[in-house]
């Protein structure tokens, strides 16, 4: 499934009249917001540790070409090769090659938004190259040819029937219902996949740049299967997922899962550097680590953005986020959504691709309270309205920008903002309703009539009592 | 051209980062922190708490799934290993070549009991074998992880591809916590070239919740994980 | 708010030349226009406050939103007008939103008001996160005689209000407001108070619409009431 236009405004609607998403959104965002709470609860100094988290980052991305440096020397020197994609198509051809090199028939993969970002599937696809995903909810999506719904629970949005339908239709097996008898469907071809593969493309969350070691964080084991039983093994990792020291890994691994999920540890972490070596029994014998641009970089170059590379991607931001529990993750139209998809997608598409998103949020801040390296999403949403703004794009006609002249002229001249102030209350008689508030009112302001009521201006301004009884109510 | 973009790469962002204070003395430097005698300050730690960890560490093994099988000597781990074999009806098995294992003779002691012994070498063969077992080179209590490096002695695949996965662990493999397990990790990486190629921790048996948020255990790794500990 | 502030004995004026603190541009992303607006205000309250210069001078708000644009978000949009700086700084130290008024400069819980009814409490966003307050209209609530108070099941989630969010994308909004309903009707609560007049007109405009009979006041109606 390709990248289309954002369309939010539309997506967002579907979405809230679909019952049984909202069921499920409702779900899962509870469930691991409340296991999030209480896991962050567990640990005295929680705030210190998302501080020193987003301290690591910033070093890390205000020295980034350093970094990435030294993690290209280590890998190699571990034995692995290093190739660096400048964009979505590079980095999809790179992998491609490496797999006809290797004269590979069969990939498995394990779960990486960045593959997704790329689209690499289909660029497999174009090669005739067998692909499959094996994260059971990514395998799920597949499968069904759709985008993930959640950064971490890619196919929340599917009911048990939606599930068991889907299988029986795609695998031709008798419908299953219980979520253990689809697990153990799943289990079984995918067993044989990894056996048979040729190579395994798998995604980082972490990379040490110290010790050329990236880090795979799961809990089902297909990672771990992904990364051990091919012969090939590819690492495609955005740039920003560095970190510097080995031991920073231990900070960072307490507050992920624990944002993530809520549990203490996921089941498995994988900390792979290399190949394997010459006395291992079992490993690829080739490694190969992609580093990822796509945009990254010109992020990093905006000094106020530039902090929406430090994500681990935990998604805490959308169990928070009260617009993402409404509208799902198929809304912001692209692989990233909820707050970080908000303020990544129209970075890394451009802008015009993207206009409505900085604006699909209430500012609530709910997401910067729970982000362990504390992104300032606020900060950066208003930001990048601004550049909406500037661009003259998307929501930004000429009707808003005549508004805000308007509002502006008002605001600035006292004498024009009493005389509004007084005119309004005869102004809008035709819309008062008989519960004397307005109950209907013209185009833009209808949007907010269609379903609520709007308050009625008072008779006497507050100017006006003021004057006569210093203000108190008369 | 993948070296043009890599040019291209590190250009932008050394152009993106014009202006930035760096913080030259801080890039790689928390070479202030002295890792051997931290490491020494946290065996002493580890020493002085060790009847508590273990407990600790059997109490978060069974919050996540893990079967937990207290032995008191180095017998009754065969022991309870054929306890397992009865009641799980398990025919073959896959085993580390590592010090600890070796001295206790298990392998051996399998084999003697009428357990088939498959070699780690052959990929469809171990993943068709029964149990796999290994020890560890690393507890952690306060999560109940188990840590375990490869080499050439400890294959991945024993850990990975048979459905039970059986891991012995000793007192003097426990940490506290994660950070505990860093310091000595690093105080111990003299040569940054003889670092594993695979460190794995591993937090329970296989898990997913991808359907509808309903857990479900042994999806692609181990579906049942014992850990036998040696107190 | 002029009644609560006057019966405990703070001298009140209202300068009428004031109009916008420029917030609704500013999110909007219009910046250069709310720094216009903003600057005006900076002006009028700079002065005022300079003219009280021998006095405890403070600026008082019941308004979390218009606050934090104050205190929090002033400093980002002048970042590039350092003449300014000092006028920023000088009035937004002085500024405060009227509940943390009350507990923090006039150290005040208890303003002596009266009212019969289950209260229950919205935590406006900007309030909560930006300033910080959370406490503070609780313990004002509670402490207003004859009050029942009753904390709401997720009485922190916004109510979807957001400035021009709610016009932007109203079906969004609306749909965030209505998980903010049911939270209010399953509290038992009759009355509904919080401290922003945004969220108030959001959540007063779906009750009236649906002919919801759950009272709606500004936590400053609640403390002027002796009833």
């Amino acid at each position: 499934m390709g990248f289309e236009e954002v369309r939010f405004e539309q997506d967002s609607e579907k979405a809230i009249h679909n019952k049984p998403l909202q069921k499920a959104l409702v779900n899962v965002t509870n469930r691991f917001r409340t296991a999030r709470n209480k896991a962050s609860e567990d640990v005295p100094n929680w705030d210190n540790l998302r501080a020193a988290a987003r301290e690591i980052k910033k070093e890390t991305i205000e020295n980034l070409d350093k970094y990435l440096l030294m993690l290209e020397e280590r890998v190699k020197r571990a034995g692995g090769k290093v190739h660096w994609a400048k964009d979505a198509e590079e980095a999809s051809q790179i992998i491609v090659n490496i797999a006809r090199e290797g004269n590979v028939k069969s990939v498995v993969k394990s779960k990486s938004m960045a593959t997704e970002e790329i689209e690499l599937n289909n660029s497999f696809e174009d090669a005739g190259i067998k692909v499959i995903e094996t994260d059971l909810g990514e395998y799920i999506i597949q499968l069904a040819g759709e985008h993930p719904s959640h950064i971490i629970a890619p196919a929340i949005h599917k009911t048990k029937e939606d599930i068991s339908k889907l299988f029986s239709a795609k695998l031709g097996i008798p419908r299953y219902d219980k979520p253990e008898e689809l697990t153990k469907v799943a289990r079984e071809i995918l067993r044989s996949e990894f056996l048979n593969a040729d190579m395994g493309v798998s995604g980082a969350n972490f990379a040490v740049a110290e010790t050329g070691t990236i880090v795979v964080v799961e809990n089902e084991g297909n990672a771990r299967l992904t990364t051990t039983v091919p012969k090939i093994h590819v690492a495609l990792v955005g740039i920003e997922k560095l970190i510097p020291r080995y031991e920073d890994l231990s900070l960072f691994l307490t507050v992920l899962a624990r944002s993530a999920t809520g549990q203490k540890s996921s089941t498995y972490v994988s900390f792979i550097t290399g190949p394997k070596r010459s006395t291992d029994i079992g490993g690829p014998e080739e490694f190969h680590l992609v580093l990822l641009d796509n945009g990254r970089s010109k992020i990093l170059a905006s000094e106020e953005t530039r902090e929406s590379l430090y994500c681990i991607r935990c998604g805490a931001c959308l169990n928070n986020c009260p617009v993402y529990r409404k509208v799902g993750g198929h809304s912001y139209g692209w692989v990233y959504s909820g707050p970080i998809g908000a303020i990544i997608t129209p970075q890394l598409m451009g802008i015009d691709k993207a206009p409505e998103l900085p604006f699909a949020s209430s500012l609530c801040g709910a997401c910067k309270d729970v982000c362990p390296v504390k992104i300032d999403f606020p900060k950066i949403l208003l930001e990048l309205r601004k550049n909406v703004v500037e661009s003259k794009k998307g929501s930004t006609g000429i009707g808003e920008r005549f508004g805000i002249r308007l509002w502006r002229f008002t605001v600035e001249h006292e004498s024009i903002y009493k005389i509004t102030n007084k005119l309004s209350y005869y102004f809008q008689l035709p819309w008062k309703g008989r519960n004397g508030k307005l109950n209907s009112l013209p185009y833009p302001f209808s949007r907010w009539t269609d379903q609520r009521d709007f308050p009625a201006v008072a008779k006497k301004t507050f100017r006006e009592r003021w004057k006569n009884n210093k203000g108190e109510t008369g | 051209m993948s070296n043009n973009s890599r040019e291209e790469i590190l250009h932008t962002i050394r152009k993106g980062l014009e202006g930035v204070g760096k913080n030259e003395g801080k890039v790689l430097a928390d070479a202030n922190r002295n890792f051997h005698s931290e490491a020494e300050e946290v065996h002493k730690r580890i020493d002085e708490s060790q009847s508590a960890l273990i407990m600790q560490f059997a109490d978060e093994l069974k919050k996540v799934n893990t079967n937990v099988i207290e032995t008191g000597s180095k017998n009754e781990i065969k022991e309870s290993l054929l306890g397992l074999k009865k009641e799980k009806e398990l025919k073959s098995f896959s085993i580390w070549e590592s010090q600890f294992l070796k001295e206790i003779n298990l392998k051996q002691e399998l084999k003697d009991a009428g357990l088939k012994l498959v070699t780690a070498k052959n990929k469809n063969r171990i993943a068709n074998s029964d149990i796999g077992i290994t020890e560890v080179d690393y507890a952690i209590a306060d999560t109940g992880t188990l840590v375990l490096l490869t080499d050439k002695n400890q294959p991945r695949s024993v850990s990975l591809l048979p459905p039970i996965h059986l891991a012995i662990v000793r007192p003097e493999n426990l940490v506290r916590n994660i950070g505990d397990l860093f310091v000595i990790l690093k105080s111990k990486l003299e040569n940054i070239e003889d670092i594993t190629s695979c460190m794995t921790f591993i937090t329970g048996p296989s898990r997913t919740a991808d359907i509808e948020l309903s857990l479900t255990l042994g999806v692609h790794g181990p579906k049942e994980l014992f850990v036998v500990i040696l107190s | 708010m002029v009644k609560v502030l006057k019966s405990l004995g703070v001298e009140v004026d209202f300068i009428e030349e004031q109009t916008c603190c420029g917030q609704p541009a500013f999110n909007s992303g219009y910046q250069d226009d709310a720094r216009a607006v903003a600057e005006r205000f900076l002006s009028i309250f700079d002065k005022a406050l300079n003219d009280e210069s021998g006095k405890d001078a403070y600026i008082v708000c019941p308004s979390g939103s218009c606050t934090s644009m104050v205190k929090v978000f002033y400093e980002e949009l002048f970042k590039n007008s350092p003449e300014l700086l000092n006028k920023v700084r000088n009035v937004s130290q002085k500024t405060f939103e009227f509940s943390e008024f009350l507990i923090k400069v006039l150290n005040t819980v208890d303003v002596g008001a009266g009212y019969k009814g289950v209260v229950t409490y919205h935590d406006s966003c900007h309030l909560l996160r930006e300033l910080g307050v959370k406490d503070g209209p609780r313990e004002l609530i509670k402490s207003v005689k004859g009050v029942k108070f009753k904390e709401m099941e997720l009485h922190d989630a916004c109510c979807g209000f957001g400035g021009t969010f709610s016009i932007k994308f109203p079906k969004v909004s609306v749909s965030m407001l209505e998980e903010k309903i049911e939270c209010i009707i399953n509290s038992g609560a009759d009355t509904l108070v919080s401290a922003d007049m945004g969220c108030l007109m959001n959540i007063v405009g779906a009750l009236s619409r649906r002919e919801i009979p759950v009272k709606v006041m500004h936590l400053a109606e609640l403390l002027a009431s002796r009833g």
